[in-house]
């Protein structure tokens, strides 16, 4: 029994480990006025942080920005790594094995190494700074992942289903757009929502490629106005805009966790 | 199999993979041409000199790369090891763990995995902060004067490891728990029937099963660690005293803070050479997995 | 009949009225402009109002003030609209890259002037005002290091039209109670001295965390202790006899300037490493002194409202720097300009604004005390348009301090390796107070890492 208890006291223990600093931005993002050291608990929780956050002008454009490219992204990616996955996953093509290959380093490689390369092409097609390329540079980040996900989807699919479509005369696309998208109405959604997260939580390209006010994307709006004051730092700014970042974190483990360890089983960390 | 048109397949994979090959393959290439021309922000925007090899020499004449290297073997050993350590026994007690119990830490466990860098860097940053943290506060509270983690050498380095332990562990604790998972429960029982005492079959019968898994781990949290350094970027710029400049980070100051783009791309090249080494053995052993 | 004279009433008000519609109609210009935050008005720039008017913060009384709505009120005819990029200071240099590689059309850039030459050198920026910027500076006594620091080879790519000096504020009852006056302090033997008993002082009879606060981590703390190195006859960098650049901070001033440092933290100096306070923990009187700049001044008087100087000024006091005993005060002297680029689509709008700002004192004043900075001009300095302002915030004796410091400063070296020397000076200073570094090791390393850097 003590050695049952034990393996709890040591799940709890790094529970706390990574509950700790959420719950510290969650804290301090919930005080009325902060002074250090904080309270260890929001006694008197208010919202006044998130409510001044949400009146700063460059907040709101970033988040309308940093909406508008995640969605968009996120459609096109679920768009075409469902072309991808379907591909890879029903049909046979000269190459396939070579472009698997390609794709798995394509996915291992930390998207972040090619910040230069990257910044000096956009930099030469004229889209530095610009939301669509913003759009393009985010499928970096999840096609990889997003094709494994569709392709292992669509490998559970029935092939009696589909042979019966076969029968009825239906051709290769159709088949992709009447069987298999509306099978995978679940992956769909999860697709969506990996893709979303890793554009709407995006910081090194953000804060790197886009300098416009009007353009400016979510976390680069935070990183302005937390350090907005010259030389100090809004603390205030920069507990609630973080809550804003973990909000998509929310959202997919209340809906998306099954399709989550469904990617992770390939891995795929930012 | 229905048959269709040889190029079909070709339009299905098309835009993918030309935004990947795109943002990737192409990139690399682009990259080695900045890398073997003289390009700073002052001509980024006029004539490219070809040098050859020259901002390799630069780099490795650089007293600085030496420090980032050292700091990048500090930061992924250590980082590395704790992650395999406690990601693996984390996923042990999972795995023994009642399904109720399992149920309720695993989300609880992916949320670094899935958290903003930024959200990570702030919330440490906040925790180890000299007067706005926790741990300052416990340190005080016992009578010793606070520290500034992000702010003394060794401590800085400590802190970005504990945040990137922090985020990197909940992807080994699922990898090996499923891992787990896999092993047959009748081998299980099977072994205690033949009186296999525990621990030969960890050593005999489990660890050769999760042997792969473990590798393949390893080799992915190896490349990510490396090449990890947006967290770092925002908890400690790399500072002080360049103690938390790894060597990616080492690259991307040079370019966006001090405007040395081939210098940059050098770096880029040599990170992606290494990365290249450490995938081409990780495809090994995948294809292994494929293929038995 | 009637039809063709009611067309021709109707044809001839419409056209009348679309006259008077065409001469009311102002020429609407738009500057696009990117700049730093700063605390008179963080989201707006000091230029002018931005945009329509629709935001909830209320425009400041002192935009009447403002150059583009002093420009439009001396030429009737244009509308001006500002659009303006606030970048924050830890974020600019990447910003300032990504605009010049992407050739952005700004009409305006606030610039630091160790970036100049950089940033003259990539070609983005013209100096196509060079004779007009000279001139001005002639005519209004501008200190010659500001009017070097504005040059490259040879162009004038603006006017550093604003600085800031280092500063140490005290609390003087601490001090007092510690047993010294202000002047005990001001030479840098003094503070060291009195450094460990105004400490112990502060942390026994008044519960502070600490006497003398030294941030670290700020940006600007990276050419901190040039004022001493310059004093004591070194600097970053000097000609040789035969006109090129080397260190010339490898010398004994060099290894003075950093022990003094490491002194000072010895002697019970809390080096600040988290985040950038500003004045902030020194108003929550956590520490009896602070080392920060004159643009802090905002942060005392807001504080205290109510208080007349006489009162402020015997609460706090202010050093722009210690002086060696036998040297002179000497301070590094940076500041920001505008530069135009080259793609600006309203190049000679931007610099007629820029111009209206500086030939007026009213307006030039209102912007040095929105930015909390001292200007760099002989003529501004005794503006009375200024000083009379400035004055409330600044109080007599703080002011003359600060003047002193402005006008024996020493600019920055004019070169486009400056960030990458400056640094390696910065990695030296480090080394010693607190890498446990012996100086002279530290500054020849250094030395040889300029050495290299000069020879590219």
């Amino acid at each position: 029994m003590t050695e049952k208890r034990v393996r709890i006291f040591i799940l709890v223990a790094w529970g706390m480990f990574t509950l700790l600093p959420i719950y510290w931005v969650m804290d301090i993002s919930f005080q009325k006025e902060i002074s250090f050291p904080p309270q260890l608990a929001p006694l008197n929780p208010s919202l006044t942080h998130y409510t001044s956050l949400l009146n700063e002008r460059l907040i709101v454009t970033g988040l309308l920005n940093s909406i508008l490219v995640s969605v968009v992204a996120a459609l096109l990616s679920v768009i075409i790594t469902t072309m991808a996955g379907y591909a890879f996953s029903r049909l046979q093509f000269k190459g396939k094995k070579l472009l698997f290959v390609g794709l798995l380093m394509a996915f291992l490689l930390p998207p972040n190494l090619n910040i230069v390369p990257i910044f000096s092409l956009f930099s030469e097609l004229g889209i530095l700074g610009s939301r669509y390329g913003m759009v393009f540079l985010y499928q970096l980040l999840v096609t990889p992942l997003n094709i494994f996900l569709f392709m292992n989807y669509f490998n559970t699919v029935e092939d009696a289903i589909v042979e019966s479509a076969i029968l009825d005369g239906a051709g290769v696309f159709q088949r992709y757009y009447r069987i298999f998208i509306p099978l995978a109405k679940p992956a769909l959604v999860a697709g969506f929502i990996f893709a979303f997260r890793f554009s709407w939580s995006e910081y090194v390209y953000a804060t790197t490629m886009v300098t416009e006010n009007s353009k400016i994307l979510f976390t680069a709006a935070l990183e302005r106005a937390i350090f907005s004051g010259q030389y100090t730092v809004n603390f205030g700014y920069m507990a609630s805009g973080a809550m804003f970042l973990a909000l998509p974190v929310v959202v997919i483990l209340l809906f998306g966790q099954k399709y989550l360890e469904l990617g992770l089983q390939l891995g795929g960390v930012d | 199999m229905h048959k269709y048109r040889a190029f079909v397949p070709y339009i299905f994979l098309f835009p993918a993979l030309a935004i990947l090959f795109f943002f990737q393959f192409f990139a690399w290439g682009w990259n080695i041409n900045i890398a073997l021309r003289d390009v700073t922000i002052m001509n980024f925007r006029r004539a490219w000199p070809f040098v050859g090899l020259e901002n390799f020499r630069d780099i490795f004449t650089d007293p600085v790369t030496l420090i980032t290297l050292r700091n990048t073997a500090i930061f992924a050993t250590t980082g590395i090891l704790s992650q395999l350590l406690i990601g693996t026994g984390i996923a042990y007690l999972l795995f023994r763990a009642e399904r109720k119990v399992e149920n309720f830490f695993r989300p609880i466990f992916i949320i670094p995995w899935l958290t903003s860098v930024l959200v990570a860097s702030f919330g440490w940053r906040l925790v180890l902060g000299r007067d706005t943290g926790i741990v300052n506060m416990v340190i005080s509270s016992l009578g010793f004067e606070p520290i500034s983690f992000i702010g003394r050498p060794v401590t800085a380095m400590l802190a970005i490891v504990i945040a990137n332990i922090w985020r990197g562990t909940p992807f080994t604790i699922l990898l090996m728990n499923s891992a787990m998972t896999s092993i047959n429960p009748q081998l299980v029982e099977a072994s205690k029937i033949d009186g296999a005492s525990q621990w030969t079959f960890y050593t005999k019968i489990a660890l050769p099963i999760l042997k792969p898994f473990i590798l393949m781990n390893t080799i992915l949290i190896t490349v990510w660690t490396i090449n990890a350094y947006g967290l770092i970027l925002n908890m400690t710029g790399g500072g002080p005293l360049n103690a938390t400049r790894v060597f990616p980070l080492h690259g991307y100051l040079a370019a966006f803070s001090e405007g040395r783009f081939s210098f940059a791309a050098g770096i880029t090249m040599l990170s992606v050479a290494m990365t290249l080494v450490l995938i081409f053995f990780y495809l090994r052993f995948y294809d292994v997995e494929l293929v038995d | 009949m009637k039809k063709f004279a009611l067309s021709v009433l109707i044809l001839s008000l419409v056209l009348g009225l679309g006259l008077v519609g065409f001469a009311e109609e102002k020429e609407v210009i738009t500057l696009k402009v990117m700049t730093t935050p700063h605390p008179g008005a963080p989201h707006y720039g000091y230029l002018g109002p931005i945009g329509d008017g629709t935001t909830e913060e209320e425009i400041p009384e002192w935009y009447e003030n403002s150059p583009v709505v002093v420009y439009e009120k001396n030429n009737p005819g244009v509308e001006i609209k500002l659009d303006v990029d606030v970048v924050p200071k830890s974020n600019y240099t990447k910003q300032l890259y990504l605009a010049v590689s992407a050739n952005k059309k700004y009409d305006l850039v606030r610039i630091d002037e160790m970036q100049v030459a950089q940033l003259a050198e990539t070609g983005y920026f013209t100096p196509q005002f060079s004779e007009e910027y000279k001139q001005w500076a002639e005519e209004k006594g501008l200190y010659p290091n500001f009017v070097d620091g504005s040059t490259y080879e040879g162009d004038m790519y603006g006017v550093l039209d604003r600085t800031g000096s280092r500063a140490i504020w005290v609390w003087k009852d601490v001090l007092h109670a510690a047993g010294y006056t202000m002047e005990d302090i001001s030479t840098a033997e003094g503070l060291l001295d009195a450094l460990p008993d105004i400490t112990k002082t502060a942390k026994e009879e008044f519960d502070m965390s600490g006497g003398l606060e030294y941030p670290f981590d700020a940006g600007w703390v990276v050419d901190q202790s040039w004022g001493w190195l310059y004093q004591l006859g070194g600097s970053i960098l000097e000609k040789n006899e035969d006109g090129e650049w080397v260190p010339g901070f490898n010398n004994e001033a060099g290894v003075k300037t950093l022990n003094y440092i490491k002194d000072l933290v010895e002697a019970g100096a809390t080096l600040q490493r988290d985040w950038q306070w500003m004045l902030a923990n020194f108003m929550d009187r956590k520490y009896a002194m602070t080392y920060e700049g004159s643009w802090a001044v905002s942060a005392v008087t807001s504080a205290y409202p109510d208080k007349s100087h006489e009162e402020l000024t015997d609460m706090v006091g202010v050093i722009p720097t210690t002086v060696f005993e036998g040297k002179k005060l000497r301070a590094l002297a940076g500041g920001w300009m505008w530069m135009i680029p080259r793609a600006a689509p309203n190049p000679e709008v931007a610099h007629d604004v820029i111009m209206t700002m500086l030939n007026n004192r009213e307006s030039y004043a209102h912007m040095l005390i929105q930015e909390g900075n001292l200007p760099t001009s002989e003529w501004m300095f005794e503006a009375p348009q200024y000083k009379s302002k400035v004055t409330k915030d600044i109080p007599e004796p703080w002011y003359e301090q600060f003047q002193r410091g402005v006008a024996g400063g020493v600019h920055r070296p004019s070169l486009a390796t400056y960030s990458q020397i400056q640094k390696a000076f910065w990695d030296a200073t480090q080394k010693v107070v607190v890498g446990g570094v012996s100086a002279e090791k530290a500054l020849d390393s250094a030395a040889n890492q300029v050495e290299k850097i000069l020879e590219g």
